[in-house]
């Protein structure tokens, strides 16, 4: 009895021992990589995972890394005039800029997918559009973007800050398709230290009326038209606020409070309007900037908090209170701006001011420099290859997939070679491809490495090969007829299909096996293309005789590949009219008997019977007709 | 002699009807007024005028007697004509029609070295029919829109046939032989009596859906033979 509890008893810290290990936790989050850009980041925003997008003030011009290689991409998009600052809509597929004209104006990112790896920009690659004059002439500072509450896709809510820190006032605006539908006056008008941050579909603001400190919370309506406000006060006057984040559903709220160094959790309730009213818990920390951040690969919303140049991570578990506080990363100056990609994909994108450099902080496992070991000729030929790649990982499985799309999961991906290899540590790994495993063309291959927490952490990286491989083998069928053999084919849909060469011969090893040409005009060589039906003829052979046959097809590369020998024998034929002894010819014998017809008889019984028919029809026609 | 007697029973036949034709011709003339139909109850006995001529186009399954030798050259034993057939009534009921159908069927020839016919050849045949059919037909017809109309006849057939060959020469010609014919026609008029009145504004009385087995003899003595029996279903439109 004591030995099974004994067993239970190891059981259950055994368990205990793998989740806990299993569990992700905000040690996880690690500064990965800098990415230099070509100016200083004064905003960033990530659109539909792949593309980091900065903007550079002073040049007037968005840069742009592609995350699917972790690249500066080369080529800038001006914004020609002056921004004050930007904003990217919920969907990541719209970047709305605050102009110091007064003007909003907005670009759409779809043709950024268009963008193939390890393409460029440039500014004919997006452009902007016309967007809203309403505010112009105003001084307009931060945005914030949600969507509305009724129809998540159809539109967007747009807030913005006019004015100075001193005195600032917010206005909204519906925006569908490229028309403001909506925009109404100043919903806040004359607030000092006004700070906005946005949920989904809830912007969240903070500021200051004289000495009291206010939190203002906002839904919208596309079919009304309108916005849901509802404003609390904080605490009072003798406390000071700065930063200001919300949970991606907008049910929490994280807000410095630097009178007492705690960072407050609020729940956020709806009741007619938004209510920020249940207080939850709060946390020791000094924070000047606050953000929270869901990851699918983690169980719990993070709230990164800033202190100057320090960027901590701190968990809030069950989204009620405050977990421990993990690693601090110290980014030089201050302050930073962030930006990050979908839960799904897990990565922080931070700058610090005035920088040009855009640092990688994420949970998940890193898979650095990809690049293939030995170089293999080029284009890489039937053989193996090496994918290289640089990584820093804790027992995580290596997935080598083709993409022919950018994706940030394997699912959208053809895995090639996946889930046997696991590495732990850092190091260089090396993968061993087979290039026929993958086929003809370049392709786009994405390495993506899973450790064995749960929720799963996954990094990715991808590197292109051009893969150029032989035609495949052709087959055929090699059919005789009287003095003529024929080569039937279909060949084979390859794009760099050049020709084909048909040896053909009495000796059982055509050429291309070594033996010696066929007459009369062994080898024939014609141009080919690629999935298309062949039928050539070789006449005047002998009759009796085997012939054999091999077709060898040739790319434009010049590679070729040969097929098997096939032989046959021409020889007489017999078709249906030679099996039935019909020599053809014409007789008269219509609607005659087969003995009239052997006998050659004229004579036809049954027309003799229906002409009287016909004659009484025409007769009956003509009747009614005078009738 | 069979034909003798086909021929007088075909006239005594025409000839009943064909007085009533004229009788009905005559009345009809005395009341000064031109015959006009009538509605009719269903179960009522159909007059006189009925549909002058006919237009049928038919698909038809013609599988050959000598099955064995077309499935060896053309890897089937049937062919599959798609035809039409122009008829008339000149007496009710007993329609004469001529039917022009067209098939073609692609095989192969074989190898005859050694006396070995069973290895097929590259060579391409092709073999074309054009089955040309003049035939008496009597449908059973006597009520008053009634919706399963039997027919029977028979007739003569000539077949022009043409075999394509791929490397040698070509043969045609033609064969003739005879065929009898039974059949269902389904009135689609009761289907559908809104269509009924819009056809008749183009003159078309009745729309059959023809469903037909023929039996058809054709010359053997010398060559192919095209005796066999055929499966169609066709739409008959009676004007």
């Amino acid at each position: 009895m004591r030995l099974k509890t004994a067993v239970w008893l190891l059981l259950v810290f055994a368990l205990g021992a793998m989740s806990s290990e299993a569990l992700a936790s905000a040690s996880d989050f690690e500064l990965r990589k800098s990415i230099i850009l070509g100016s200083t980041v004064d905003d960033l925003a990530v659109s539909q995972d792949r593309f980091v997008i900065s903007l550079n003030k002073t040049g007037k011009q968005l840069l742009f890394i592609d995350t699917w290689n972790w690249r500066a991409m080369t080529g800038t998009v001006s914004l020609v005039n002056t921004v004050n600052s930007m904003a990217m809509n919920p969907e990541t597929s719209r970047l709305y800029f605050a102009f110091s004209s007064g003007n909003i104006q907005w670009m759409d990112l779809s043709p950024l997918s268009t963008i193939a790896f390890n393409g460029s920009v440039s500014s004919g690659t997006l452009h902007l559009e016309t967007g809203s004059t309403v505010l112009s002439g105003k001084t307009l500072g931060q945005m914030a973007v949600i969507q509305p509450e009724d129809s998540a896709t159809a539109g967007d809510c747009l807030f913005v800050e006019t004015g100075s820190s001193a005195s600032a006032s917010l206005y909204w605006m519906i925006v569908q398709g490229n028309t403001v539908v909506k925009s109404g006056g100043s919903i806040l008008a004359n607030v000092s230290n006004l700070e906005l941050t946005a949920s989904q579909n809830r912007v969240f603001a903070r500021y200051k009326i004289s000495s009291t400190n206010y939190l203002y919370g906002s839904r919208c309506s596309l079919g009304s038209q309108l916005v849901f406000e509802n404003a609390s006060m904080l605490e009072d006057s003798g406390h000071n606020f700065r930063g200001l984040g919300v949970e991606q559903t907008g049910s929490q709220l994280v807000i410095g409070d630097t009178t007492t160094s705690q960072l407050l959790l609020y729940g956020v309730t709806i009741s007619g309007g938004i209510l920020v009213n249940n207080y939850l818990a709060s946390k020791t920390a000094e924070a000047d900037q606050v953000w929270v951040k869901n990851f699918a690969s983690e169980t719990n919303p993070m709230t990164f908090f800033a202190l100057g140049s320090l960027l901590s991570v701190l968990p809030l578990p069950g989204g009620d209170s405050f977990g421990a506080i993990g690693p601090t990363i110290d980014f030089d100056t201050a302050p930073l701006i962030l930006a990050n990609s979908s839960t799904t994909d897990g990565y922080l994108y931070v700058s610090p001011s005035g920088s040009n450099t855009v640092n990688i902080v994420s949970p998940n496992p890193w898979v650095g420099k990809t690049f293939l070991s030995t170089t293999p000729a080029s284009p890489i030929g039937v053989d193996t290859f090496t994918v290289d790649f640089d990584y820093d990982i804790s027992g995580s499985k290596v997935i080598i997939a083709n993409c022919s799309k950018f994706s940030v999961k394997t699912s959208g991906c053809n895995s090639i070679s996946g889930g046997t290899q696991t590495l732990d540590g850092s190091g260089v790994a090396s993968i061993e491809l087979f290039s026929e495993n993958i086929g003809e063309g370049t392709h786009t291959l994405g390495v993506f490495v899973q450790d064995a927490a749960a929720p799963v952490h996954q990094g990715r990286n991808a590197i292109q090969v051009t893969i150029n491989l032989p035609p495949p083998a052709q087959n055929f069928s090699l059919k005789f007829a009287d003095q003529r053999i024929i080569f039937e084919f279909h060949s084979p849909d390859v794009s760099d299909l050049d020709e084909y060469t048909i040896y053909y011969g009495t000796d059982s090893t055509p050429p291309p096996s070594g033996g010696t040409p066929g007459s009369p005009s062994s080898p024939i060589t014609e141009s080919a293309e690629p999935g298309k039906d062949y039928r050539i003829i070789v006449e005047d052979l002998e009759n009796g005789t085997t012939y054999y046959g091999q077709i060898v097809l040739s790319d434009t590369s010049g590679l070729t590949s040969t097929s098997a020998v096939k032989h046959t024998m021409p020889q007489p034929t017999e078709s249906p009219k030679d099996a039935s002894g019909d020599k053809g010819g014409f007789g008269c014998g219509i609607i005659s008997g087969k003995e009239d017809a052997e006998a050659g008889a004229g004579r036809s019984p049954l027309l003799v019977l229906i002409f009287p028919l016909i004659f009484l029809l025409i007769v009956k026609i003509k009747l009614r007709g005078e009738g | 002699m069979r034909f003798k007697i086909l021929f007088a029973a075909f006239a005594l036949f025409a000839g009943v009807f064909s007085s009533r034709v004229i009788a009905q011709q005559v009345e009809t003339d005395q009341a000064g007024a031109r015959a006009q139909p009538e509605e009719k109850g269903i179960f009522q006995k159909e007059t006189e005028p009925k549909s002058n001529f006919s237009f049928q186009l038919f698909y038809q399954l013609y599988y050959f007697q000598d099955k064995d030798f077309y499935d060896k050259f053309f890897d089937h034993d049937y062919i599959a004509p798609v035809g039409i057939s122009i008829g008339g009534y000149p007496i009710q009921n007993l329609g004469v029609n001529l039917n022009v159908a067209y098939a073609q069927r692609k095989g192969h020839s074989f190898g005859l070295l050694d006396g070995d016919t069973d290895e097929e050849s590259g060579e391409e045949v092709r073999l074309t029919l054009i089955p040309v059919e003049l035939e008496l037909v009597y449908r059973f017809d006597f009520l008053n829109e009634q919706a399963l109309v039997p027919v029977v006849g028979g007739g003569g057939d000539w077949f022009y046939y043409k075999q394509k060959n791929e490397f040698s020469d070509d043969a045609e010609g033609n064969k003739s032989g005879y065929h009898a014919t039974a059949g269902l026609g389904i009135l689609l008029d009761r289907l559908d009596p809104s269509s009924k009145l819009a056809l008749k504004e183009y003159g078309i009385e009745n729309v059959f859906l023809e469903l037909e087995a023929r039996w058809a003899w054709m010359q053997t003595n010398d060559g192919f033979d095209f005796s066999g029996t055929g499966y169609s279903a066709g739409l008959l439109f009676e004007f």
